[in-house]
């Protein structure tokens, strides 16, 4: 599909960019989800039972929140890298 | 849509490239959690906070791959060079 972008006005634009952003931000958003289960289920369920006990989810709940806790601190590591980087060339 | 048809189009030609470097470099930090998070945490599960030993590992982690990958890069180019 060809989309010619002139013909649209400002506030349709707008949309398309607005668009493209959220879809981005569900990508993000979907791919953390699919990490956060993989790790967690291997490190919280050795065995899988009929149901996930108290202590499964207690130790899911732990390892979701330090995972997160994890991605932020990644994320600022990485984008301080990318600053030094950029000021030694 | 094709992104050819935004060769007259300056503004969103921007955008697109600024939302596609974006993405690479989320990308990048989804591996580095990833990898990281395995080695620093060795996949426990029952932290209740991260300890300031865990969070100087994560950082190390994140700039020691990057040095590996940079290292490796270098050597590629190198074998190549030397058409090996």
């Amino acid at each position: 599909m060809s989309l010619d972008t002139q013909k649209l006005d400002g506030s349709q634009r707008q949309q398309i960019m607005m668009s493209v952003q959220q879809q981005l931000a569900l990508q993000n958003a979907q791919e953390l989800l699919q990490k956060l289960s993989d790790k967690c289920f291997k490190a919280c369920v050795a065995k899988p039972g009929s149901s996930l006990s108290s202590s499964e989810q207690k130790c899911i709940t732990s390892c979701s929140d330090r995972y997160m806790d994890a991605w932020h601190i990644v994320s600022r590591t990485y984008a301080e890298r990318i600053k030094r980087e950029q000021y030694r060339h | 849509m094709s992104l050819a048809s935004l060769a007259n189009d300056p503004e969103l030609q921007k955008f697109v490239a600024e939302k596609e470097l974006e993405n690479q470099l989320t990308a990048q930090v989804h591996h580095l959690t990833n990898v990281c998070f395995d080695k620093c945490l060795e996949s426990n599960g029952n932290l209740s906070e991260l300890s300031s030993r865990h969070t100087a590992c994560l950082q190390n982690c994140v700039d020691r791959f990057l040095d590996c990958t940079t290292l490796i890069t270098n050597r590629t180019i190198q074998r190549i060079q030397q058409g090996r």
